[in-house]
């Protein structure tokens, strides 16, 4: 699904990642866990063609992507729900999923509009309020919901726990396990790693912008030095 | 001193944010007030600061009404905080950031008594504090080229400097790891004193579990229980609510091996040390 070899990456003279190798097959869910300032959010950045590029190969469903504009890249099916949920506040909730809808996808607007409402009920309920008027997990459930109405065979999720109750966070994971079993394969980039590496296949822990340590996620939940390092444990 | 809200409620427009609410903090003791996204947390700190206007009831510190005093008299007369997302002044040193908060009048003198202060004891009290809150070495650095766990720090010590006695903090650990989130609980826990409350709003349980003496817990703008962190943690009606019930982390997980045992996946795949 998505390959990224030997990526440096960085914003203006300052270079962030160092060589970041990672892989997504298709079906998966893959994590990326790391301190803060590692450069796991910069990593789905250049992905989605948000940085500047020094080295390296990115290549989404066996074409090279690197290089293109970032809605190009969301075209081909390659969505990012960014950490901070970046909602379009003074906009209501269906005009934030007309934001993220993509024409010539093949799907209606309708179409996928009704199938992110059964996914989050609450968007329904609420889809003529302001965003601004939303709770914080009501707009991480938007945000996610805006990823989904560009049809993506891949989404990356930065952050989607971030700020929101334990109860929420619950509800948050056990939507990105629905996500995948309806066929989208995911990167998901948490603090929260413990959670992360309960429900991902594959992880990733980056290091000052190197990527030091990879492996099925249930060994690196099981591994006591990284246990100590990223779950405080 | 303590800080007092007497039946307070808060309206926007038709919601209703905050329900009568009656709380009170005395100085001594560490409170988080933690409750669902939406539950009215931050509007109490913001109602508290003076950020947001009541729409009935009172709030007040010791004798003093707060709810009708613009938010620059409340800071003055001894209410700090930081926020959600961060404010730092990030063009200024970090040195600088913790200066402005003496100006344009050394207020500490309205506690003590004190005379207005001069630059070398306002500077004086600022470096104590940046060592206080590990950031010596980092004085005479922009704010904004701070990592994120280090403005974090920075933003908690500016809520500190002025030594005032009522300290809100709204979501110190969003967005730290765990060693940074452990390192902040400490932190807290260590500033806490016999002439100080700190108030919380905070999500991250382990942090909130760990240094509070009390626990408010708000749901749809009212006090759903107080009380100890053994007392919430227990409470059948915070679970529901707020805490999520053990099932629902066992779901997950079952969701989450069901949704592997498909197989053609990663998942045993064994560590590589690169």
């Amino acid at each position: 699904m998505l390959k990224v070899a030997g990526l440096k990456a960085g914003y203006g003279r300052t270079q962030v990642l160092f060589g970041i190798d990672l892989e997504v097959r298709a079906g998966e869910i893959v994590t990326i866990i790391g301190a803060n300032g590692a450069g796991k959010t910069s990593t789905l950045r250049s992905i989605s063609g948000l940085t500047q590029i020094y080295a390296g190969e990115i290549e989404f469903k066996g074409r090279p992507i690197k290089g293109l504009p970032p809605e190009e890249i969301t075209r081909l099916g390659l969505a990012h729900c960014p950490e901070g949920r970046q909602i379009l506040q003074r906009l209501t909730v269906e005009e934030n999923l007309l934001a993220g809808y993509i024409p010539g996808r093949g799907r209606s607007f309708d179409e996928i509009r009704t199938q992110v409402y059964d996914l989050f009920p609450i968007l329904r309920e609420r889809r003529h309020s302001l965003a601004s008027r939303m709770s914080g997990g009501q707009q991480q459930m938007l945000a996610i919901g805006r990823s989904l109405m560009a049809t993506p065979d891949l989404l990356m999720l930065d952050e989607p726990s971030l700020g929101l109750a334990p109860k929420i966070i619950n509800q948050i994971f056990e939507i990105i396990i629905m996500l995948s079993k309806s066929g989208i394969s995911l990167i998901v980039v948490e603090q929260n790693a413990a959670v992360a590496l309960e429900i991902a296949d594959y992880a990733y822990v980056i290091d000052a912008g190197r990527c030091s340590v990879e492996g099925g996620a249930h060994n690196v939940l099981n591994d006591p030095d990284l246990k100590a390092a990223y779950l405080g444990a | 001193m303590a800080l007092a809200l007497e039946n307070v409620s808060k309206h926007f427009g038709s919601l209703v944010a905050i329900k009568n609410l009656s709380l009170s903090f005395d100085v001594g003791s560490i409170y988080s007030i933690i409750g669902p996204n939406g539950a009215g947390k931050s509007t109490v700190v913001n109602m508290i600061a003076g950020s947001y206007s009541v729409t009935s009831g009172t709030i007040r510190l010791g004798n003093t009404a707060l709810n009708k005093l613009p938010k620059h008299r409340i800071a003055r007369l001894g209410v700090a905080r930081t926020y959600q997302n961060l404010r730092l002044f990030d063009a200024m040193t970090v040195l600088e950031n913790l200066e402005v908060c003496f100006f344009p009048q050394a207020w500490p003198g309205l506690l003590t008594g004190a005379k207005r202060m001069g630059k070398a004891e306002r500077l004086a009290i600022c470096r104590a504090c940046l060592d206080r809150f590990h950031l010596s070495e980092v004085a005479e650095s922009l704010a904004g080229d701070l990592p994120y766990g280090r403005q974090k720090m920075l933003e908690l010590a500016r809520a500190f400097v002025t030594e005032a006695p009522i300290v809100l903090l709204d979501e110190p650990a969003a967005g730290l790891n765990h060693t940074e989130t452990k390192d902040m609980a400490a932190m807290i826990a260590s500033l806490k004193r016999a002439d100080r409350a700190i108030i919380l709003v905070e999500h991250d349980m382990d942090m909130v579990m760990s240094i509070s003496d009390r626990i408010d817990v708000l749901n749809y703008g009212e006090l759903l229980c107080s009380g100890t962190p053994e007392l919430v943690r227990t409470n059948e009606k915070v679970q529901e609510a707020y805490l999520g019930t053990t099932e629902e982390l066992d779901d997950i997980r079952k969701l989450a091996q069901s949704r592997r045992a498909q197989g053609g996946l990663r998942s045993n795949a064994g560590l590589v040390r690169h």
